[in-house]
């Protein structure tokens, strides 16, 4: 592939739960070049109560994240603030109550090609209100393995049931991302989202789609928007150059990408033992 | 004895020719009547006032029972064995014929030459022949659908005996629902589309089923890798009441229950097509045709899905005196699509449907030999269900309908020598159905939709002039509009069986488009070689498409996540066959831009859209070596499709996430593939005829992309690849066909 040049686009990961904050702010990397993710540490970041009014600022550790302790309050609005570069950029998200995961199971099921080892996490859900969307992630010995946005749509009795192919049966037909060897430690966790996180995260799965943007855009001479295409952007000379040979006019937009979430995080783990589960 | 093919226009009737039993006459224009030459049947050498043969062409004078006499022109085929399939010729294919049309972009599909190209499989396919014209292409390898000028799959009427079919294709698209032994003529419409036909932005394909003979019987059966099929033909009451009746079944599961990994899945579909037809008298004809496909995809207590075709249709045609014809249809369609999952304790199953009930009264005047009258009606009912879902405990449905009307006018004549015009309008009006039995919502957690009426008139002038420069060349143009009120919002490039269909609404717009066609056609004196070109230029509003991020599954409430927006293609189509010897065939190069601008994708601005080729190139050639020795080829080029592919990439939550900046901002690379076939025909006993069917698809084993993807690969310096799948490796395929 002959990929386009485009200037790199800011990217921002942060997070709000029960135990404080914690902001990483990169920009895109060439599809070309390997993802290095290298913290770009010269923005200023606030997180504001909306309830209390508190505002703190976050300050960077050694691994170039920007944190602080304070800890996200079920049913409070907090708004994040990213300056950088003569723009900011403004996300809010409300604190909701954590869920309980009620199991986390494995089975192996026969596809046409071989048998799969299904992970069912079981994990309840407010049955007096609709529309909650949650994050469920899989982490394998620490490391991220793969996600799942699921609605209260599939809700039965305030539990939701939530399937995730993982592993084939025969690990030397699996590709190294998706394998998973006896002793692997398998730890999910589940997190409450918005329904535009949750859009966000299905268009990221979603072959050539960007999604909704979930943050706004203060530029020094222009009042950003959302942007379309997945990215919040405000049209913006001013503070974004232009390589030479881009091919898109529109690169000219001020963007960026990411999202904040604050939101309670739970987790539960379960050893990798295929012999041990259902259907082996 | 010789076999005679008819290979010419019949002007009082669309006649193909049979060779077996006696010879019968029909003058219904949609429904073609069979057609048997026996030279020792004495019957029919009444008939023939003179009928002087060559070897490889003869012409046949005819007296037909209305007195006048029609001279055709027929093609020696080969001995006299049994009537075959393969003969069946559509009337209008000659080359005269094509020069002499007057409607631009209009093709009557010379369907004896399209099966002689090589088969997928092991099966002809009619639909995948067809793409090998000029301005018409497949969606891609292993899609079924064609497209026209611009248009996509979804906006093409496939009308088969006056039934609408959607999405007629088996295997997810790999072969099209139509089996060649049921269709006994076909036209494509192109360019500006007959008065008669409405709902659809694209082209329209006119297809029809064969009749049964009503003098004998005959049938056939083919085994091949992949299916089986077969059909039979003949008379219930003889000269007054036949039927033919074809079958279609695939086998792929019977071979995957041998092997002990694969015993769980199903994969199977099959078609039948059944035509009764009824001659009361000499002016009158009744046909009853029915349709049913289905296809069947499963992993046993995992998961299924299902899709498919029904529809029947009832035709009268009635001749009071010399130039009064009616022509009276009543059809129902229904497309259905299911899906179901199980898997642990989640069970999800999502439902769809299209419905389509229609009456439809054509009058066609016919004051002299020169010039035609055409006044027309239609009521049609749609009932659309773009969405069932099914989650567990939840239900959430969505269903609309409509009621389509239309009148038209159309005059076809000739205004001197030199200049022929084909003009008229139709005027379509659709009104969104309101109340409980016309809609239905329901949701968890979203908005109500505007299920609120609405009503859509819309005037569709159609217009045609041929200028003839001389017998053998003219020139032409063409304006058409047309609207369309059933939308196919499609996740993928490629018509799926499971993509969602939006009704016109109070939201939703009808779909418009208008094309501008010129061309030129011409042949040789003998009608050796014929060449056409035609340039177009296609304006289309009201198309539609997902928002940036949502799916198929995103909301039952479809108007919630598609925009709409416009369109416009503009292009050149060339092409130049050769019709008479041992070889023959064609070549046809297409050069085409099409481009889309939706407000809320791309930034608002015009983009390639995803059905945009820039070139098209294909060859096509038959070799008659002997009577028992047939060969075809085919080449086809296509330059890459427009493919959305990220610019750059970054990391969320330790997962590698994508950044596209252009929609459809890249190219795949391109396509092109040789395929090739031969057939072996023998006559093993009096009145049978056996054809055994080699054929090699991608015969050079060049891997042409299907779908085209990014992943992580830790082999990688850069981390991520671009992933390229193809459908077809080398395909080989035989089968066997014996007919009697």
């Amino acid at each position: 592939m002959n990929y386009h040049d485009i200037d790199p686009v800011p990217v921002i990961e942060a997070t709000l739960t029960q135990d404080g904050a914690r902001v990483s702010v990169t920009e895109t990397t060439p599809m070309n070049q390997a993802i290095t993710n290298t913290k770009l540490t010269d923005a200023t970041i606030t997180l504001t109560d909306s309830e209390s009014g508190a505002t703190t600022i976050l300050s960077t550790d050694d691994s170039g994240y920007y944190t602080s302790s304070t800890q996200g309050i079920t049913g409070h609005t907090y708004t994040l603030s990213v300056s950088r570069a003569g723009a900011t950029y403004t996300a809010t998200s409300t604190m909701t109550a954590p869920v309980e995961i009620i199991s986390v199971e494995f089975e192996w099921v026969q596809m046409p090609y071989d048998k799969v080892a299904i992970l069912q996490v079981s994990f309840t859900d407010d049955p007096t209100t609709q529309g909650d969307c949650y994050w469920v992630r899989v982490y394998r010995n620490g490391e991220a393995y793969a996600w799942s946005p699921v609605t209260d749509v599939q809700a039965v009795d305030g539990r939701i049931d939530q399937v995730m192919m993982t592993t084939r049966m025969d690990i030397d037909e699996e590709d190294a991302e998706d394998l998973l060897i006896d002793g692997d430690q398998v730890t999910v966790s589940v997190t409450p989202i918005s329904r535009t996180m949750y859009d966000y995260l299905i268009a990221l799965s979603t072959s050539g789609s960007n999604g909704p943007a979930l943050f706004t855009i203060d530029s020094a001479t222009n009042t950003g928007s959302n942007g379309s295409n997945g990215s919040a952007s405000s049209t913006n000379s001013a503070t974004s150059t232009n390589s030479s040979n881009s091919t898109n006019s529109a690169d000219n937009a001020v963007r960026v990408l990411g999202y904040f979430l604050a939101s309670p995080v739970t987790t539960a783990s379960i050893t990798f033992s295929p012999t041990q589960f259902p259907g082996y | 004895m010789e076999r005679y093919t008819l290979i010419e226009k019949v002007r009082v009737a669309c006649i193909t020719l049979f060779f077996c039993g006696a010879m019968n006459f029909g003058w219904a224009e949609y429904a073609p009547t069979h057609f048997a030459v026996p030279a020792d049947n004495d019957a029919v050498t009444t008939n023939i006032i003179n009928m002087g043969a060559t070897s490889n062409s003869a012409s046949v004078t005819v007296k037909t029972e209305a007195a006048t006499e029609e001279t055709f022109q027929v093609e020696s085929v080969d001995s006299l064995g049994a009537r075959t399939l393969g003969e069946v010729l559509v009337t209008g294919q000659a080359a005269r014929q094509r020069v002499q049309a007057t409607r631009l972009g209009a093709e009557n599909l010379d369907i004896s030459k399209l099966i002689e190209t090589p088969k997928l499989l092991g099966e002809n396919d009619i639909i995948k022949s067809m793409t090998l014209m000029a301005g018409v292409r497949s969606e891609g390898d292993g899609a079924g659908g064609f497209e026209v000028r611009g248009g996509n799959a979804s906006q093409n009427l496939i009308v088969l005996d006056g039934m609408t079919l959607y999405n007629p294709s088996h295997v997810m698209g790999i072969f099209s629902t139509f089996n060649d032994a049921a269709i006994s003529r076909a036209t494509l419409y192109k360019g500006p589309i007959p008065t008669n036909f409405g709902g659809a932005t694209s082209a329209v394909l006119d297809a029809s089923l064969a009749s049964g003979d009503t003098e004998s019987y005959h049938g056939a059966a083919t085994v091949g890798l992949l299916s089986a099929k077969a059909n039979v033909e003949g008379p219930i009451v003889r000269d007054k009441l036949s039927f033919a009746v074809t079958a279609r079944r695939s086998y792929v599961d019977m071979f995957l229950k041998m092997v002990p990994k694969y015993r769980g899945t199903v994969m199977n579909f099959y078609d039948v097509t059944a035509k009764v037809d009824y001659r009361p008298s000499a002016r009158d004809r009744v046909d009853l045709s029915v349709v049913r496909s289905y296809d069947h995809m499963a992993i046993t207590d995992l998961m299924g899905l299902h899709w498919g075709n029904f529809g029947t249709s009832l035709n009268w045609s009635h001749t009071n005196g010399e130039s009064w014809r009616f022509l009276t249809t009543g059809a129902y369609s229904e497309y259905t699509t299911n899906a179901l999952m199980t898997m642990m304790r989640s069970d999800q199953a999502m439902t769809e449907f299209i419905r389509d009930a229609s009456l439809n009264e054509r009058v066609i005047f016919t004051p002299s030999e020169n010039h035609t009258v055409e006044v027309g009606a239609r009521t049609q009912l749609l009932r659309v269900k773009s969405g069932e879902f099914q989650v567990n405990d939840t239900h959430e449905i969505e269903l609309r309908s409509g009621w389509q009307n239309a009148l038209w006018l159309s005059y076809d004549g000739n205004l001197n020598e030199r200049f022929t015009l084909s003009a008229g309008v139709r005027l379509s009006l659709f009104s969104v159905l309101t109340g409980d039995s016309f809609q239905r919502f329901e949701a968890v957690d979203e908005a109500l939709p505007d299920m609120s009426g609405a009503t859509y008139f819309n005037a569709e002038p159609r217009f045609g002039l041929k200028y003839n420069l001389s017998e053998m060349h003219n020139l032409k143009i063409g304006i058409g509009s047309s609207t369309q009120n059933t939308h196919a919002i499609r996740s993928s490039a490629t018509t799926f069986p499971f993509d969602r269909y939006a009704l016109t609404s109070a939201t939703v717009k009808p779909e418009r488009s208008i094309q501008y066609s010129a061309g030129y056609v011409g042949m040789t004196a003998n009608e050796k070689f014929d060449w056409s070109a035609e340039v177009y230029y296609r304006d289309m509003r009201n198309i539609y498409d997902f928002t940036d991020g949502s799916t198929m599954f995103s909301r039952v409430n479809l108007e919630s996540i598609i925009l709409g927006g416009r369109g416009r293609s503009y292009g050149l189509e060339l092409m130049a066959r050769k019709n008479i010897g041992r070889l023959t065939g064609w070549v046809s190069y297409t050069l085409s831009h099409t481009q889309s601008k939706i407000p809320g994708i791309n930034d608002n601005r015009w983009y390639n859209a995803t059905n945009d080729r820039r070139h098209d190139v294909s060859f096509v050639a038959m070799y008659h070596l002997s009577d028992r020795w047939d060969f075809s080829a085919s080449w086809i080029y296509l330059s890459g499709q427009p493919l959305t592919a990220p610019d750059v990439k970054y990391e969320l939550d330790g997962h590698t996430c994508y950044y596209y900046s252009q929609r459809n901002g890249y190219k795949t690379p391109s396509t092109h593939r040789l395929d090739v076939s031969a057939t072996y025909t023998r006559h093993p006993w009096k009145r049978f005829t056996s054809e055994l069917s080699f054929g090699l698809i991608n015969a050079y084993y060049h891997l042409s992309p299907s779908i085209v993807y990014f992943e992580d690969d830790a082999e990688s310096p850069t981390g991520t690849r671009a992933v390229q799948r193809s459908m077809y490796g080398l395909l080989p395929s035989v089968s066997y066909t014996l007919k009697f």
